[in-house]
């Protein structure tokens, strides 16, 4: 017998080895996003600086005083003070072929020229996320310890540490992936009025990747952005106030000669072709800045790695 | 003058070493990191087996947080940390410098000269050097860099842990977990409170140890997590 039809003998010709699936995974990536949150002071920069200023102002801070009759009042001078925020160009630049354009499948998700613009709105927000928790670093008030796991006990710390600089509510804490599991183990041995209500679907599409839920009426989100300390044996989280910390975002569309600007979001698309190598490159860029507006707003929680 | 030659012909080469091609350079799978420094809030301590140490935050040279400008300049940045209380820690304060380049798939990548990044089984760890990392910690108080905490700040983080110790003792007849650890936060509530008294005092402090023999409650260390290099 001879001739027969076999799959090894078509691997060359009639078969090809591997068809890429028509359905495309998408690799797993820490997504979080503290991007728009109610709690972080949101501003749209004026031209004229890369430096905005806050005005600080402690409404309220002063009371009246008793005085005697027929006395003169003395000026009190309002406490003032200015947060600064600087703006800087955030970037991602990518580059793709005409070949890869052309042997694109056309199916969702495939690497092509519209998802890798449509793709800078995710890479902002990472950006975005990154520079926020960095921030974590700056507060001078902090609880934890070194070397020792989130516990309740700790994050009820914190609370109270906001509240007792008369902070109102409602606080957020961002914590890191790691601090959110050692503080869910400690919550296992808790036992009273305290009740963690994880994410649903909902929340998260009203509050956004990488919200974990409300414990104790603190929104807790997580991401692996939060910066570690102490040469990497700890890992340093942070809870705040409303109006803690700040994010400014210079709008710079429309832009001459610009093709793309992502609607709704600060994010400039940008293509720029090179008929010489056959690509095309997008440029995905936003000019912003963060920085922490009111100390007293906020506490780093410090727990081990 | 006339140029002299050497002669040729002699069959005297040299060599070196082979160095990989370019696209094969190993390269710390990492993101950037921008260079940083350490800053130290009069605030910030923490009790680390039996001695309160200064504990630090980074301050980044990231253009766009904290005050730093487009182009990565920090001064602004270190004036308002400074007016917040806060102490640069300039990078001669170690041998050699404190923060260490490494060359990353996506830039550079800073990490502190205590932190290594290894590459096992595909994946990219970080190993840390904690003791000498705090080490340097104390060096700093001895050298100079940081002074000594109000002893108010140390205060409230024994007052936190004393809170905690009560909370657990009423929890502990009720809650196998509280019993069990109530005794390493007890000895820790006690280590805090020796650690202080041996900062402020150290002389006083080590005389009534010896005249009472008696050693500082010592807390076991913490296990690893078994994922850590």
């Amino acid at each position: 017998m001879a001739n027969e039809v076999y799959y090894s003998g078509l691997t060359s010709s009639a078969r090809v080895s591997a068809v890429l699936s028509q359905l495309i995974a998408t690799k797993l990536a820490d997504t979080a996003s503290l991007v728009g949150h109610p709690s972080i002071l949101q501003i749209t920069a004026q031209p004229g600086s890369t430096a905005v200023q806050v005005p600080v102002i402690s409404w309220g801070a002063d009371a009246m005083a008793a005085v005697a009759e027929n006395a003169s009042v003395s000026n009190t001078g309002l406490t003032t003070a200015a947060a600064t925020i600087t703006l800087a160009r955030q970037a991602l630049r990518r580059q793709i072929s005409d070949l890869a354009q052309a042997t694109a499948q056309g199916v969702p998700l495939d690497v092509t020229l519209e998802n890798i613009a449509n793709d800078m709105v995710a890479a902002y927000n990472k950006r975005a996320t990154t520079m926020l928790t960095a921030l974590s670093s700056g507060f001078s008030s902090s609880v934890g310890s070194t070397g020792v796991d989130l516990s309740v006990t700790n994050f009820y710390a914190a609370i109270f540490q906001l509240q007792l600089t008369a902070n109102s509510g409602p606080f957020v804490a961002v914590l890191h992936n790691q601090q959110i599991n050692d503080l869910m183990s400690s919550l296992r041995s808790e036992s009273g009025p305290g009740q963690y209500l994880a994410a649903t679907q909902e929340m998260l599409m009203a509050k956004g990747p990488g919200f974990k839920g409300n414990l104790f009426g603190v929104d807790v989100f997580g991401s692996n952005t939060v910066a570690t300390a102490n040469a990497g044996a700890d890992y340093l989280g942070m809870m705040f106030a409303p109006n803690a910390i700040g994010m400014a975002v210079a709008s710079v569309s429309p832009i001459v000669g610009a093709t793309t600007v992502q609607p709704a979001s600060p994010v400039t698309v940008e293509f720029e072709r090179d008929a010489s190598n056959g690509s095309t490159i997008v440029v995905g860029s936003v000019l912003a800045g963060v920085a922490e507006i009111d100390d007293a707003k906020g506490v780093g929680i410090l727990s081990d790695f | 003058m006339a140029a002299t030659f050497g002669s040729a012909g002699q069959g005297n080469y040299s060599g070196q070493a082979a160095s990989k091609p370019a696209a094969m350079k190993e390269l710390v799978k990492l993101e950037p990191i921008a260079p940083w420094w350490y800053i130290h809030h009069p605030a910030r301590w923490t009790y680390r087996d039996g001695e309160w140490l200064p504990w630090l935050s980074e301050l980044r040279a990231d253009p766009g947080v904290a005050n730093v400008d487009r182009s990565g300049a920090m001064d602004m940045a270190e004036v308002v940390k400074r007016r917040q209380g806060w102490t640069l820690i300039p990078w001669d304060a170690e041998a050699g410098g404190y923060c260490i380049a490494y060359e990353g798939v996506a830039g550079m990548v800073h990490l502190s000269k205590w932190q290594r990044p290894k590459l096992v089984a595909g994946q990219t760890r970080i190993e840390s050097d904690e003791v000498g990392y705090w080490e340097f910690c104390r060096r700093l108080v001895s050298d100079g860099y940081i002074q000594l905490p109000d002893p108010d700040f140390l205060e409230v983080q024994i007052d936190r842990q004393a809170k905690k110790v009560d909370e657990w003792r009423e929890k502990a007849p009720s809650s196998p977990y509280h019993r069990d650890a109530l005794a390493v936060e007890e000895a820790l509530l006690e280590g805090m409170k020796n650690a202080k008294e041996r900062l402020y005092n150290p002389a006083a402090a080590a005389a009534a140890e010896d005249a009472l023999s008696v050693e500082a409650p010592v807390v076991a260390p913490k296990p690893r997590r078994g994922g850590r290099a």
